[in-house]
Order: structure tokens, then C-alpha cells, then sequence
């Protein structure tokens, strides 16, 4: 399957990777193969065969509703590149 | 632009009038579970920023999303209420998109198969005759969400704050069908379902707090015309009236655009509450790409016959069973049933009220009345009104039978009852002297008494001025210090004066 430059610019995009020009060729092949691969996948008649969307039978594993805070504020902050003692900060985000 | 061009503020009727405005909401609202969608920190509007997190919610990784029983229980309660099916196989997607207030890059929501199919909700609106007008607006699916952390923008400071407490709060968002077609029939959907879910006592409902909010999209045609035209979004509305505000300026906005002779572009557009108008976002949005994908870190949810029976068999009543109840079973005006509708503890009292008398209308009018003009003056709501049902219901009872008259019964007891609510009506009354004079005797005394002082009002009665009546009657309650029976009183004088 092609992959023009646009659709690989996108698809960077969406994942907020940066794609030098030296390194498009390369990321060019490489999506084109796997695509490729999984164009023989579009072979097998799926015809009334309802979507498989998780790996086991399990269902309902859920759990009641207890409130419980798991990470105090400092632990939390803690992990950010980035905070004061009460927010995590990031590069203003304009709307 | 020329002088010959509309606005959205200067346009004909007549043009406006060959439009019709087609409007569809997607309401989202928060559940009042203890704990998050898929983690165990606190749901709870407020607390000192970043407080209620955990590591599921900041997405350090490693963490697996668990689900919140409880939300799926609401969810099923609000389907249930508004006809919906409910999806006996149902499963979590992923939403993918990058912003600061979603740490782990997407959302957790559904999509191929949300947790209710169709549905609506009734609303009742008014024509031009003021006869109310229903209608059922039709939802295309209910589905769960959780909701993103708040961003804080200081002006001062360069960088955007973060506060993840809302971060992973439970949410239905209701998607409407595009079925609405007037400002004020949006305010009526957005009112009758805050009413819903609160009487479901699923959410507050609080749409200052943000509990509820509404993305709202708007679109114009000529009327006749089957295709729907280029629709707006309208984000993020957490008030009623602006809601209504929006929709009427977007539509004023597009019609005037159509006969300006102006295309319309399908964007995203904001309300300024300051003047009343939307306006487009200034940064070109790029068409979303959510790319959904089934959250493989959430199995598949199955509900059972016997469970979507078990939570229909505990939920409350609903505001429109109500309505119909009050009329058939007690008789009172839909009006009435309405505003007793209005809110489930208000509903509640006046079936208490019900239980303890046979006087329903009685009971319906001091609720609406005197009840009412207590709890507006002093801000307080019908759970901490301070008189029992018992109580009202023993003060209902004297004015039916007579003993006291109507106009001591809220000039006098009521406003005594409140201050001491403890206090029993009857005890009250007779400790007061409040009894209602329904002696023949003193009451005729009475009313010749104040005849004789104003002849020359009694002969122009007789000369046909019959207005002057209450003129008498209001002289002989005057005599007997407000106590005299009015009906006595008027039969006495209608006797003497014939």
C-alpha cells in the first residue's frame, strides 16, 4: 500500500512526533511494509463474523464504589517535570 | 459591508420567519458516585487542587483502569427513565486526542456500543395561544465517559496549571437527535433533564459547578426544505438562559448570513455572555481524527435481564408519573401538578400532605402559595421547610372545617407556626383566640351596626351598585377583630340589605 508524505505528516502529527526530512524516506518504507503486511489480512472473508474486540471471555470486572485518594499531592506533583505545591505546570495553552 | 446587509440584531421578521432552526445538544453529566470512573480517587466538586488523584489518573504508568459499578447502575437508571434499550453487551473505547487536562492522550468513552440506544424525553412548551404543546425529543444513544482535569490560566504567569481532581469523574453524555427547533424548547430539554437526573439522584445537576453542560449545535433551512443546513457547535454551556441566548443569536447569525447571501461554515463557536453573541474560534481547528479503538485494558460489560430488572425494580417514581398521579389521583389542575413536580422533595411532601388529608387542592394551593413565598424570601429549600406535613395538614384542617377563617390561617398561624413549628395548629389557634366567630347572633349585631353607620352607601347598594357588598363585608370583618365568618357575613348582609 502507498503512503504519500501528507498522510505520514499526519499521522505524525496526530502523535505529536516531530519528522525530520532526512528521516522520511525511511518512515515511508517502513509504514508502507507494514501496511502491506496487513493488507493480506483484508484477504479472509470476515463476512458475518461479528468484530473480535478483547482477547478473553471476561466481562464485568468492575468494582464497587469506594473512595479511597491513592496518591497525596506532593506524590503526585512529584512525578511532574514541571509544578508548584499545588498545580502541574505545562507551556501555556492557548485556545 | 454595505447598508443594504442584515444582522444578526437587524433583521426583518419576516425573513427570519422563513427559516426554521433545527438544534440537536449533547448534554453531559456528571454521576454522583463516591468514587471515579475507572479508579478509586474521591468524586467530589471543590477540594484544594490535585487532591482527590491517584496514579491512574495522573496515567503513571503501569496503572490499570477498573470500573466504577455504581456509574454503570446510574447510567442504566437514566436509560430506563428515558426509554432507551439497554445494551446488554457494552464496551469502552479509546478517544484519542493530545491536550494537558487528559494526561494519559485519550479518553476513555464509547462509541461503537454505548450503554443506550434511543430513548427521549418529553418536554412541554407553549404556542402562541399559550396552550402547552408536547413534544418528544429523541435521544440517539446515552453513553460513559470520564471527564478531563480543569486547566487554570493565569494571567500573570506564562505557564497553563493543572488541577486533576475532575480528572476521571464519571459522566452520561446524552446525545440528542436533531429534533429541537426553538431556543425556548431547548431551555424546556435542558430543565426537564436536570429535573430528571436529579429526582433519579444520579447528579446534582449543578450547572454552575459544571455537573451539567451542554455542546449545542445549530443549523438553519427554509422551511419545506428536507436537508438540514450547515450546522455550528456551540461548546461548553453551562447556563439555561444562555443556552437559549445562543440559539437565538446562532440562528439570527445564520439567517442573516443566508440573506446576506454569505456562505456558512461548519465550525466550532463560543458564547460571550457579556454581549450575547458567539463567535468563531480564531485558530483554524484542524478536522478532529479521535481514531476510537476498544480500550483493551477494559473487558466488555454484560448486563443481565435479571440486573437491569433488579435496578428498575428501585427507582423512584419519575416527575411525569408524578404529574399524571396528582391529576388523576388527587385531582388537581396540571398547572398544579406541574410546579409540585418541580423538584422530587417538593413532590414528596405534598404526597406526605396527601396522606394526612382529603383536602388535596387545599393542600396544593398552600404549597404553591404561602409555602412557596416562604421558602423564595428566606432561601430555603421544601427538605428544611421547618413545618411537618402533620403539621400543615392539622392547619389545613381548621380552615376546612371552619374554625379559623383563611386570612388568620396565613396571616396569622402560619407565620406563628414558623416560628414555633413544634407547636400543634388547634393548640395554637385557641390559645390565640383565633376562633372563627360563626355566632348568628354577634355577626348580626355586627352588620346592622355597620349598616346603620353608612346609610348613604346602603341606599346607593339598593340603587343597584352592588360593588359596594365587599365594602360591608370588609366593615363587619373589621368589627370582629377579622374573625367573623365570610360566608356568614354575606348571607347575614345579603339578607339585611334585600
Amino acid at each position: 500500500m502507498k503512503i504519500d508524505r501528507e498522510a505520514l505528516h499526519k499521522v505524525a502529527h496526530l502523535a505529536r512526533l516531530e519528522v525530520k526530512p532526512e528521516e522520511e524516506a525511511a518512515l515511508l518504507a517502513s509504514m508502507e511494509s507494514v501496511l502491506t503486511w496487513m493488507e493480506q489480512l483484508d484477504e479472509v472473508d470476515t463476512e458475518g463474523v461479528e468484530p473480535l474486540t478483547h482477547m478473553t471471555d471476561e466481562v464485568n470486572n468492575w468494582r464497587e464504589d469506594v473512595a479511597k485518594n491513592a496518591l497525596s499531592r506532593e506524590d503526585g506533583l512529584g512525578n511532574a517535570p514541571s509544578h508548584d505545591e499545588t498545580y502541574i505546570k505545562v507551556p501555556k495553552v492557548i485556545e | 459591508m454595505t447598508s443594504t446587509e442584515f444582522t444578526p440584531t437587524e433583521l426583518p421578521d419576516e425573513l427570519l420567519e422563513k427559516y426554521e432552526t433545527v438544534i440537536g445538544l449533547e448534554v453531559h453529566c456528571q454521576l454522583l458516585t463516591d468514587s471515579k470512573l475507572f479508579a478509586s480517587d474521591t468524586n467530589r466538586f471543590g477540594g484544594e487542587p490535585n487532591t482527590h488523584i491517584s496514579p491512574l489518573t495522573l496515567a503513571l504508568p503501569g496503572t490499570l483502569p477498573k470500573l466504577n459499578q455504581k456509574a454503570v447502575e446510574y447510567a442504566v437508571r437514566l436509560g430506563l427513565a428515558c426509554g432507551c434499550d439497554i445494551s446488554r453487551h457494552t464496551i469502552f473505547d479509546r478517544k484519542n486526542y493530545f491536550y494537558p487536562d487528559l494526561p494519559k492522550g485519550y479518553q476513555i468513552s464509547q462509541d461503537k456500543a454505548p450503554i443506550c440506544v434511543g430513548g427521549g424525553v418529553t418536554v412541554t412548551t407553549k404556542d402562541q395561544e399559550n396552550n402547552p404543546v408536547e413534544r418528544t425529543i429523541r435521544f440517539h444513544h446515552i453513553h460513559l465517559e470520564e471527564d478531563a482535569g480543569k486547566s487554570v490560566h493565569d494571567g500573570s504567569s506564562s505557564d497553563t496549571q493543572l488541577d486533576y481532581n475532575r480528572a476521571g469523574t464519571p459522566l452520561v453524555e446524552m446525545v440528542s437527535e436533531p429534533d429541537l427547533r426553538s431556543a425556548e424548547e431547548t431551555g424546556a430539554f435542558v430543565t426537564e433533564i436536570r429535573r430528571l437526573v436529579r429526582y433519579l439522584d444520579i447528579s446534582d445537576g449543578n450547572m454552575e459547578e459544571g455537573s451539567l453542560r451542554c455542546d449545542v449545535n445549530v443549523s438553519v433551512r427554509p422551511f419545506g426544505q428536507e436537508e438540514y443546513g450547515t450546522k455550528v457547535e456551540i461548546k461548553n454551556m453551562n447556563s439555561i438562559r444562555n443556552i437559549m441566548r445562543a440559539v437565538e443569536y446562532e440562528r439570527r447569525r445564520q439567517v442573516s448570513a443566508l440573506e446576506n447571501g454569505d456562505a456558512l461554515f461548519q465550525e466550532t463557536r463560543m458564547f460571550d455572555a457579556e454581549t450575547g453573541e458567539t463567535y468563531g474560534m480564531r485558530v483554524k481547528e484542524t478536522m478532529n481524527d479521535y481514531r476510537y479503538f476498544p480500550d483493551p485494558d477494559l473487558c466488555p460489560v454484560e448486563l443481565t435481564e435479571e440486573r437491569v430488572q433488579a435496578i428498575k425494580s428501585q427507582m423512584p417514581a419519575l416527575p411525569r408519573e408524578l404529574r399524571e398521579k396528582f391529576v388523576s389521583q388527587y385531582g388537581i389542575p396540571a398547572y398544579d401538578a406541574e410546579l409540585l413536580t418541580d423538584t422530587r422533595d417538593m413532590a414528596r411532601y405534598f404526597e406526605e400532605l396527601c396522606g394526612l388529608t382529603t383536602h388535596y387542592k387545599t393542600a396544593s394551593n398552600w404549597l404553591m402559595g404561602p409555602v412557596r413565598s416562604y421558602l423564595n424570601e428566606s432561601g430555603t429549600e421544601i427538605a428544611a421547610f421547618p413545618l411537618t406535613p402533620g403539621t400543615l395538614a392539622e392547619l389545613i384542617e381548621l380552615i376546612e372545617t371552619q374554625v379559623i377563617s383563611h386570612s388568620v390561617a396565613t396571616q396569622k398561624a402560619f407565620p406563628a407556626l414558623l416560628e414555633e413549628p413544634g407547636r400543634s395548629p388547634r393548640e395554637l389557634a385557641e390559645a390565640s383566640d383565633w376562633l372563627q366567630n360563626r355566632n348568628t347572633n354577634e355577626l348580626e349585631t355586627l352588620v346592622e351596626e355597620v349598616l346603620q353607620s353608612m346609610p348613604d352607601k346602603v341606599k346607593a347598594y339598593q340603587k343597584g351598585k352592588k360593588g359596594l357588598m365587599g365594602l360591608f363585608v370588609g366593615e363587619v370583618m373589621k368589627k370582629s377583630k377579622g374573625k367573623g365568618d365570610p360566608k356568614m357575613i354575606n348571607q347575614l348582609l345579603a339578607q339585611k340589605l334585600n
